[in-house]
């Protein structure tokens, strides 16, 4: 028999309140994890949209019709003839430009990505091409496509297959082409690994036609460049902004800055509401210990008057406290867990807040049981003090 | 032999509250002119005044009288549950009043053993598990703390009733784990307040035999109480009244006492 055993005997003698005690501890702890697996998804999220920047520095957008880094497929495009303009820009090594937005194949929604191969490859790098080719200029003329390995899996399609595709939403009549799939890619963007690369007409075709004898506008989203010297990113912004008009002009370590921001202030913001369920938890702790102790103040007197020292009451109350804690905080990191995987395969297909991926790390399960266990410590701390500095001779003389 | 025991004992209670060994003496306790004030508001009550007792080793002493005669007092005061307002109380060689609250403890754990009117069992814990308590605080070893619990139980016959909790035994089953819950670290002396307080009058006899049986062994015992059986059953008994010793009753005083409040006599 240990002071273990001894704290085990009295939890189970209110089985009950100790299973009410722990679930308060439960709740905080379950939602911290799932709060910080979303904000690990967060920062996934985050480093994706990074790598998906690849080699661009600088990024164009039109003043209206996107919105950070999601774009509308209508509003108010920029017109490719731009895209020359920015390339004879001083400080500009490359540019290319960009036509995105969601579009339709085999009624699925998928994310149409126009692009000039050439520019588009040599600025952001190769495709992580998993099966097949890459998107080549001879595509244009055979209507080639590289698609991502996701929307692959969903549509169950291969290279060779076909896949009629025109813009998302479009009426029965709205302009469509037949793609044949050359090339499968993954390139870890969730928009990208559930899109189609194709070329930049055939999406201005698709997104930008009135009716389907039309030839669509020469409209791009977006201009992505590279710049010749980095350490002047900052002069190349300013000359766009004073080349081309109607534009907005981000360099990416602004856009980088801004993102973080943004990020850490969600993620305080999380925290918060996390610790202030923890703090709710405690003090559920702190109330059951409270009256715990206060109804075994005679045994406490008895432990005192047969030779248990102050040290060893502390000890015993304490140990009570600790054992709901580490209930508490494996419990709670397991439904936490649970929950959190739960969300991550409602929100699989989902968009925008929704789509973001949750993410478990053993260094967050870890925190969090760690913090069950401080918790119910804490908790227990003035307790087992009070226990601890009873008087016997009043202890016995209790009821 | 018996010498050379105190002598030990002695020595090993310098050792772990080193203090200085005093005067040897053949009393097991000693007071001096102790007096225990409590503060009730404003008022002082007054709970002993001036009281000097000496209890041999191996005595079996009652502490007889009405309720509010500062004999439980007495008791906590003996057993370092209490500190005296002032006087000087020494207990097997050790002046209990120079203690502070941690070597209290270590003195009630290695010297005392105390023995309630409830019992004061720990409910959750076996019969065993109760005796072996006090010498987990001891920090005696797990085997030799079984094998001592179980001894000690089989004393008070109570080695078929290992793993029963208190509330499955009767009061007079608890108040023999009980006492093998004072004996297992084999104190210097024995309080019990009480004891039979809430025990039939055939238990009482059971008990009493028991802690004579011990007695006779050696065993040192002070009892409070104001059965008059339990202090028939004693060597000596002494009254107190209003915070003061009034005197020893003779046994015949307690006998007489017993036939005209109309009960048996214990002894028979």
């Amino acid at each position: 028999m240990s002071y273990v055993i001894m704290a085990v005997r009295n939890l189970s003698r209110s089985k009950l309140r100790t299973t009410l005690t722990t679930l308060g501890i439960v709740v905080g702890v379950s939602l911290m994890v799932a709060l910080f697996a979303i904000g690990e998804g967060m920062n996934v999220r985050m480093e994706e949209q990074l790598r998906a920047l690849g080699g661009a520095e600088i990024m164009i957008y039109s003043t209206s019709g996107t919105r950070g880094m999601r774009v509308a497929t209508r509003g108010n495009p920029i017109s490719e003839e731009y895209v020359e303009t920015v390339k004879a820009i001083p400080g500009v090594e490359l540019a290319t430009g960009i036509l995105s937005g969601s579009g339709e194949a085999r009624k699925n929604q998928t994310f149409i990505i126009g692009i000039d191969p050439e520019s588009y490859f040599q600025l952001m790098g190769e495709l992580n091409i998993i099966e097949g080719r890459t998107l080549l200029p001879s595509d244009l003329d055979s209507y080639g496509t590289v698609i991502g390995l996701n929307l692959a899996e969903e549509l169950n399609v291969t290279i060779g297959s076909n896949l009629n595709t025109k813009s998302w939403g479009g009426a029965w009549d709205a302009p469509w082409i037949s793609f044949e799939i050359v090339g499968i890619c993954e390139t870890g963007n969730p928009q990208q690994d559930r899109g189609m690369f194709i070329h930049l007409s055939h999406a201005q075709y698709i997104l930008t036609s009135k009716d389907e004898y039309g030839a669509g506008e020469r409209h791009v989203t977006q201009i992505l460049v590279k710049t010749e010297d980095p350490s002047q990113i900052d002069d190349v912004v300013k000359r766009i902004e004073e080349t081309v008009p109607d534009v907005r002009v981000f360099a990416a370590k602004t856009m980088i800055q801004r993102i973080q921001e943004s990020m850490s202030t969600m993620i305080l913001f999380l925290e918060g509401i996390g610790s202030i369920a923890l703090i709710a938890g405690t003090i559920g702790i702190l109330n059951t210990m409270m009256m715990s102790v206060f109804e075994r103040t005679r045994e406490i007197g008895t432990l005192k008057a047969i030779g248990a020292k102050d040290r060893e009451i502390l000890v015993i109350i304490l140990t009570e406290a600790a054992i709901i804690g580490i209930l508490a905080g494996a419990i709670g990191c397991m439904t936490g867990a649970a929950g959190t995987l739960l969300w991550a395969n409602f929100s699989r297909t989902g968009y925008g807040i929704t789509s973001i991926q949750p993410v478990i790390t053993l260094e967050i399960l870890l925190t969090m049981f760690g913090i069950g266990i401080v918790t119910g410590v804490l908790a227990g701390l003035y307790p087992a003090w009070r226990a601890s500095r009873m008087d016997p001779v009043e202890a016995l003389r209790h009821g | 032999m018996a010498e050379k025991r105190i002598a030990d004992v002695r020595r090993k209670v310098s050792n772990f509250l080193d203090t200085d060994v005093p005067v040897k003496t053949g009393n097991i306790v000693e007071t001096q002119n102790l007096t225990k004030v409590y503060r009730m508001g404003k008022i002082d009550i007054s709970a002993l005044t001036g009281v000097d007792l000496k209890v041999p080793r191996g005595d079996m002493i009652c502490l007889y009288g009405p309720s509010g005669s500062g004999k439980s007092t007495l008791l906590n005061l003996i057993g370092g549950l209490d500190k005296p307002t002032s006087g000087r109380i020494m207990v097997d060689g050790v002046d209990l009043t120079k203690l502070g609250g941690n070597q209290l403890a270590e003195f009630r754990l290695r010297k005392v053993g105390f023995i309630f009117q409830n019992y004061n069992l720990i409910p959750t814990l076996s019969a065993l598990e109760n005796v072996e308590l006090p010498m987990i605080f001891a920090k005696v070893q797990k085997k030799e703390r079984k094998k001592r619990a179980v001894e000690m139980l089989a004393s008070v016959k109570m080695d078929d009733r290992l793993k029963h909790k208190p509330d499955e035994l009767s009061g007079g089953q608890q108040q023999r784990v009980a006492i093998a819950r004072a004996l297992v670290n084999r104190p210097s002396i024995i309080l019990a307040d009480e004891p039979t307080g809430a025990i039939d009058t055939e238990t009482i006899r059971m008990l009493m035999r028991i802690i004579r049986e011990l007695n006779s062994e050696g065993q040192t015992f002070v009892i409070v109480t104001h059965d008059l059986l339990v202090a028939q059953a004693c060597k000596r008994s002494i009254i107190l009244r209003d915070g003061r010793i009034e005197r020893e009753l003779t046994g015949k005083e307690i006998a007489q006492a017993i036939i005209a409040s109309g009960r048996e006599n214990a002894r028979s």
